[in-house]
């Protein structure tokens, strides 16, 4: 009899375990249908759209040398930015040390292509003038692939220069650097002289 | 009726409920028949520009 008691007991409980399971199943998907889905639907298809945003800005956009002109018995000025001092030979420009810095801010590798808006001969003139761009990485792993950093290029107009096939986008490596280097010869023509830099990002391969 | 009988019930009944409370389960399962995901990639193309600027002046007495 004792044992009959203790199996009853065990019984009563399994029922109310039971009862109290399906009573919770059946509330908490309610609930779950309720509030936790959005248009709750028998059936249908989930469509994701992932979208990869190319994005980058100039986090340093000018590089203003200033007015000057060349010094007395030279036949040209060489202005550049990064690399040593002074930066500024055989003229009285004032010397800038930093060249542009152009940020990835996407979430996705990029390929970049520079281009400047003239011609060396119409941007600065005069008898072998030079333009011409040094990529780099601003910071470490920016850049891989594309191009042979640290290497100082002419300019081109256009369609430009690929200068970085895989830019990255990850925070704490995604900014490259773009240091200018003119050489202004001494017949060069005597005004203000001004040239834009484009770079165009699309997402990379 | 005697203990065992209504231990017997009692199972049956702990069975049942047991039982409709994994179909309910399945039957939710089954009203998400979502049938497919569908993942596409939207390409866009960005342009930044800076500028490079500098005034010449005449030449110093004594250029070329």
């Amino acid at each position: 009899m004792e044992s009959e008691n203790f199996l009853l007991t065990i019984a009563v409980i399994a029922v109310l375990v039971s009862a109290g399971g399906l009573g919770f199943t059946y509330f908490t998907l309610d609930n779950f249908k309720q509030n936790w889905l959005t248009g709750f639907a028998t059936s249908g298809t989930v469509n994701i759209t992932v979208v990869n945003t190319a994005s980058i800005n100039f986090d340093v956009d000018s590089i203003n040398w200033g007015s000057g002109s060349i010094d007395s018995g030279q036949t040209s000025a060489t202005l550049y930015t990064g690399g040593a001092e002074p930066r500024v030979i055989n003229g009285n420009w004032t010397a800038v040390e930093q060249g542009f810095r152009i940020n990835n801010t996407g979430n996705t590798n990029l390929t970049i292509n520079l281009s400047a808006s003239d011609t060396v001969a119409n941007f600065i003139g005069g008898t072998n003038p030079s333009y011409q761009w040094n990529v780099t990485d601003y910071v470490p792993g920016a850049c891989t692939g594309g191009i042979t950093l640290a290497t100082f290029a002419n300019t081109a107009t256009g369609a430009g220069t690929l200068i970085c096939d895989q830019f990255n986008y990850i925070d704490g490596a995604d900014v490259i650097r773009v240091d200018i280097k003119v050489v202004i010869p001494y017949d060069a023509p005597a005004t203000a002289k001004s040239n834009t830099i484009t770079a165009t990002a699309s997402a990379a391969a | 009726m005697n203990k065992k009988n209504v231990i017997a019930i009692l199972l049956i009944v702990a069975i049942v409920l047991a039982a409709v409370t994994i179909v309910l389960n399945l039957s939710f399962n089954n009203d998400n028949d979502l049938t497919a995901n569908t993942i596409s990639q939207v390409n866009e193309e960005a342009t930044g520009s800076g500028q490079v600027s500098l005034v010449v002046n005449p030449p110093a007495a004594g250029n070329p």
